[in-house]
């Protein structure tokens, strides 16, 4: 410590005198709880055939209609990434990675003209993306001021304008597409943004949204959790709240899909095995079989594609998949990637593939149960963003400019 | 898991137990995240036993990885320090302290001066360059040496 003021160096030497918890008796009674459950595996012929698919961009509708191989023949084998070069110009900011669009490799879009700051929220309609809020620096405090500005692009121009300013400030910012519009909220409030327009309209629910509130679009209504509040565009009503947490966790990630939405996280040690379905047909939650992925903290992805749920961690990169008609599990590959993230952005592409966000992208095709990794968000950050924009997916970086973690 | 396994993964526990957690407890700022970390890397390692080249560097980088997506996923402002029994006020003020420098720096400066990691194996834990490291070191040296200024100048 020779290298630091002394009375630095003192504060440091005293950490030593900090009795550490001893957990050698918890980490050895922990459950295993990995389970191997038998693979179905594919017809060998699809899988070049999807990746190749993949990186010409026109895999994600060709391959849609394509039914399940009925029989079992090989074992599959993660495919090789589709390209090692290192970008050097991909996702200074925000990028597209088309899953259908004729470009062999993902386009660049300009990076949004906005003054530098972190969480930002990101969604996109079929036509436009707004990067909205978010705050000055990573160390989070709630006097910290925020911002109430944003931008928007639009595709068809191919470029970026400012927003009105929003009615609200963009701490803990989180967005979400609705019906031509974007629902945005921070911690406490909620407001919708029409891009066409370029304006802002305040939404009041009839009760307190509380606090770290998430928003998804799911029966046609945009639902604020985990208050269970539900907008169907001119009225609200009270949905089935989750059930509560085991700890003081929660789940505390959620994603819509048709008339369900799913939520995962919380109850340490196995919280991101649990899968909670919320059914709008019935207004009630279900939860799901246990995955079988490792037990790991935070961070697991998942992906609803059709009828199949997908689960990925990043520790041990363990993949999963749900048959959410009969409720079986199936290991899938592991992810043949090197790198780790420790937030998995997920996003579905059509109704066969997912797209999980680690450093690079994974893309698995549910047809040949392969992976097809797509190198270039290596430069992003932890609060990269994976966002369905259209048939394309969006990649953006929710730190302006991105130097935070590299 | 072998035997030979668990007993190098216990061997890791006793030797770097006590400096891991004072580390992970400097970085975040909290027992319970502490705990669930260290508790998660190890147990994960116990898992994998022989599958392992260098159990050590493997708990260090999963627990601060662990770690930091628990900092992440907390979508809520961090948590004061609690400061129980066995730990000095004055040394909870220097954890709350480190709080305020980004999470890179943080980490930087608690596996360079708490764990004595170099700048070469900071970096290779956390995924960045020997530069990098030097660099956030020196800028969080700057950031508490002012922090500690502006304290001394208001007590």
């Amino acid at each position: 410590m020779t290298d630091l003021d002394p009375d630095i160096a003192q504060q440091f030497r005293e950490l030593a005198n900090v009795n550490p918890d001893d957990n050698w008796a918890r980490i050895t009674t922990a459950p295993a709880t990995v389970r191997r459950i038998p693979r179905r595996k594919p017809k060998r012929p699809i899988v070049l055939a999807a990746a190749a698919c993949i990186v010409l961009g026109v895999g994600a509708v060709a391959l849609s209609t394509r039914s399940r191989p009925a029989t079992i023949r090989t074992v599959p084998s993660a495919v090789e990434p589709a390209s090692t070069a290192t970008p050097t110009t991909f996702l200074t900011s925000t990028s597209f990675s088309p899953a259908r669009a004729p470009e062999s490799t993902p386009v660049t879009i300009p990076p949004p003209p906005l003054a530098e700051r972190v969480s930002a929220a990101v969604a996109a309609t079929d036509r436009y993306v707004l990067v909205w809020g978010g705050h000055v620096s990573n160390d989070l405090d709630s006097s910290e001021p925020a911002f109430n500005d944003g931008a928007v692009f639009d595709r068809q121009t191919r470029g970026w304008t400012a927003t009105a300013p929003a009615p609200l400030p963009g701490h803990y910012a989180t967005a979400v597409a609705y019906n031509g519009r974007i629902a945005v909220a921070n911690a406490r409030q909620l407001a919708l943004y029409d891009p066409v327009l370029n304006s802002w309209t305040t939404l009041s629910p009839p009760a307190s949204v509380g606090v770290d509130l998430l928003l998804v679009v799911a029966n046609n209504e945009l639902v604020v959790l985990p208050v269970a509040l539900a907008w169907n565009g001119t009225s609200w009503r009270r949905l089935t709240a989750p059930p509560p947490p085991d700890d003081n966790y929660g789940p505390d990630r959620f994603v819509g899909h048709g008339t369900d939405i799913f939520a995962w996280g919380a109850a340490l040690p196995t919280g991101y095995l649990r899968v909670l379905r919320y059914a709008a047909t019935t207004d009630s939650w279900q939860e799901l079989p246990r995955s079988p992925l490792i037990p790991v903290h935070y961070g697991t992805g998942l992906a609803v594609v059709g009828r199949s749920l997908v689960v990925v961690e990043w520790l041990g990169m363990s993949a999963a998949v749900l048959n959410l008609d009969t409720l079986e599990w199936e290991s899938l590959p592991t992810v043949p990637h090197p790198l780790v993230k420790t937030q998995i952005e997920s996003a579905a592409i059509g109704e066969s593939k997912a797209a999980f966000l680690f450093n690079d992208l994974a893309v698995i095709d549910l047809n040949t149960r392969t992976w097809t990794i797509h190198p270039g968000s290596r430069n992003m950050s932890l609060q990269a963003k994976l966002v369905p924009f259209g048939d394309d997916l969006l990649l953006g970086d929710t730190i302006i400019p991105p130097t935070f973690w590299k | 898991v072998g035997v030979v396994g668990n007993e190098r993964v216990e061997a890791v526990y006793r030797a770097q137990h006590a400096k891991l957690w004072r580390s992970l407890y400097a970085h975040t700022g909290d027992r319970d995240i502490t705990n669930d970390a260290e508790a998660e890397a190890f147990t994960q390692a116990l898992r994998r036993g022989d599958h392992i080249d260098d159990v050590s560097a493997w708990v260090w980088k999963s627990a601060f990885r662990i770690a930091n997506g628990m900092l992440a996923s907390r979508r809520r402002p961090l948590r004061s320090v609690t400061i129980d029994p066995p730990t000095a006020a004055s040394i909870a003020e220097f954890v709350s302290m480190l709080q305020q420098l980004s999470d890179q720096q943080r980490a930087c400066v608690v596996l360079r001066y708490v764990a004595g990691f170099e700048p070469s194996e900071i970096a290779e834990l956390l995924g960045t360059t020997s530069g990098t490291v030097r660099v956030q070191l020196h800028r969080a040296h700057e950031s508490l040496r002012n922090t500690l200024r502006l304290d001394g100048e208001t007590t």
